[in-house]
């Protein structure tokens, strides 16, 4: 058994599970894969699964220690929940994720192998967040897949979460968080001070998500015009509107980085995905021209996203009343690689009569007063937003998200 | 100490790994086109400029990777 401090990202992920207990299922992430064509019996796949877990010890770790303080305890053997059954993909993927994790006594996996006869079809991985972020997921499904068909893959060269820890702690490691709180703290000095409130609602927290093919035609085609990712361009429509909401010229919004550019990081099975900071100057007239801004912001800010959560929150919560970056934009498309699109105007003017907005969810408590979610298919983009309703009413929620498309349908036909 | 020519073929190199070879080291080395407009996303940058830095020892400027010519000539003065 082996002990070590949480790494930065996993300090980053208890803080958000002691804002939102307990109700921090939210935080679970599930995936679904199909089996090879080759048969595979339900035997076969519980020896990948336990090839998967000897395999990465971030599957083999819960917590120990008091809850204000925890620490990543390691084992040498783990036996995470498996079940077997006929149901449907996606409800057996909710059902595992409706509950939180028992982060001091459950594995941080939970897994159904989802057969037709005698063979398994499908594979359903339910994630602690602790154990693992979105990109640290897709590794495992692809190991996963792989460990379905071979024996034994070739070692993992990558950092564990324990080896993080300790490089964390390291001078070299000190010296990358002291100047990512340098760069957020000089980031905070422009902003502009902060004035939104409402009557909060119950629960307070309400999701939207808009369904719409218009957006992601528009952001594709605004995208290739200047020359910038479709991220950065729905990252900068959000942000001119957050702007607009806030009163603020110089606007904040957090951003959720992977952390993986580095190639020792590529491969790390772990939580190390953390938030940067991007900061534009919303005096820029031209949406092209702020979107220009926002590539070259957005490079930086994906550089400074590796830090002390606590230490972070010290530094900038003391720069001044009001001073605060507003929302986390968190773009979790699987396919971000944008293609050439021929866009017809009326035609996408059109598609917008289709675009679907439903209510998805709501929340008692949340460590993020607003976070803008990109996903769905690469003709369909989905944008959920979940906001306090103490800084924006439903009404207000709904706007926003339809103010994105139109924001981006202008843009592009501009 | 490299001739320009290896260093271009170098870094043309680096650029494919970064980009997971969307992004063809031929396509880097034919022409004077900014990394952008041969398709390097903002991913293949920063991966590029993490592997030129810690290949290079020199901390890039982001504007100074632009294009393959702005890189070569920035690791010219500084590395």
């Amino acid at each position: 058994m082996l002990e070590s401090p949480l790494t930065w990202g996993q300090q980053d992920i208890w803080r958000a599970v002691v804002a939102a207990r307990p109700q921090e299922h939210y935080l679970n992430i599930g995936r679904i894969f199909a089996a090879p064509k080759r048969p595979v019996t339900v035997e076969r796949a519980v020896a990948a699964l336990d090839g998967l877990v000897e395999r990465h010890e971030a599957l083999r770790t819960r917590l120990s220690g008091p809850p204000d303080c925890p620490r990543q305890r390691i084992s040498p053997i783990a036996r995470p929940y498996v079940e077997v059954t006929d149901e449907s993909a996606q409800v057996v993927c909710d059902r595992l994720s409706a509950e939180p994790f028992d982060y001091w006594e459950e594995w941080p996996l939970r897994v159904a192998f989802l057969v037709t006869g005698d063979y398994v079809r499908h594979v359903v991985l339910v994630l602690c967040h602790l154990a693992a972020d979105g990109h640290a997921a897709d590794l495992l499904v692809k190991d996963f897949r792989l460990l379905l068909l071979r024996d034994s893959l070739p070692p993992v060269e990558s950092a564990t979460p324990r080896e993080l820890a300790e490089w964390q702690r390291s001078a070299e490691g000190k010296r990358m968080s002291d100047e990512a709180l340098a760069f957020w703290l000089s980031e905070y000095r422009r902003m502009d001070p902060m004035a939104l409130s409402d009557v909060p609602r119950r629960p307070r927290y309400w999701e939207a998500t808009m369904t719409s093919a218009a957006i992601a035609a528009a952001a594709q085609a605004v995208a290739a015009r200047e020359r910038v990712s479709s991220s950065t361009v729905l990252l900068t429509a959000a942000a001119r509107l957050a702007g607009r909401l806030t009163g603020q010229r110089f606007c904040g919004m957090r951003v959720i980085v992977s952390n993986r550019f580095a190639a020792e990081r590529r491969d790390v099975v772990s939580t190390i995905s953390q938030e940067g900071l991007v900061l534009l100057d919303l005096g820029t007239p031209d949406f092209g021209e702020l979107a220009r801004q926002g590539w070259q912001v957005a490079l930086r800010a994906y550089r400074q996203a590796q830090f002390d959560p606590y230490a972070m929150e010290e530094a900038v919560s003391a720069v001044g009343p009001g001073i605060r970056s507003f929302g986390c934009f968190n773009d979790q498309r699987l396919v971000q690689r944008d293609g050439v699109t021929g866009l017809d105007e009326r035609a996408v003017r059109a598609s917008m009569d289709r675009t679907e907005l439903v209510w998805t969810d709501t929340m008692d408590r949340n460590i993020c007063d607003f976070r803008l979610h990109v996903g769905g298919e690469p003709g369909r983009m989905e944008v959920s937003l979940y906001a306090d309703t103490g800084l924006l009413a439903p009404p207000g929620i709904e706007r926003f998200l339809f103010d994105m498309e139109s924001t981006l349908v202008e843009a592009a036909f501009a | 100490m490299q001739t320009d020519g290896e260093l271009r073929g170098r870094l043309a190199d680096m650029v494919a790994k970064a980009t997971d070879g969307a992004v063809e080291a031929e396509e880097v080395l034919a022409g004077e086109a900014r990394l952008a407009d041969l398709g390097v996303t903002s991913l293949g940058y920063l991966r590029l400029i993490d592997a030129v830095e810690a290949e290079f020892g020199v901390e890039l400027d982001l504007t100074s990777a632009d294009s393959l010519d702005e890189l070569v000539n920035y690791l010219r003065l500084h590395a």
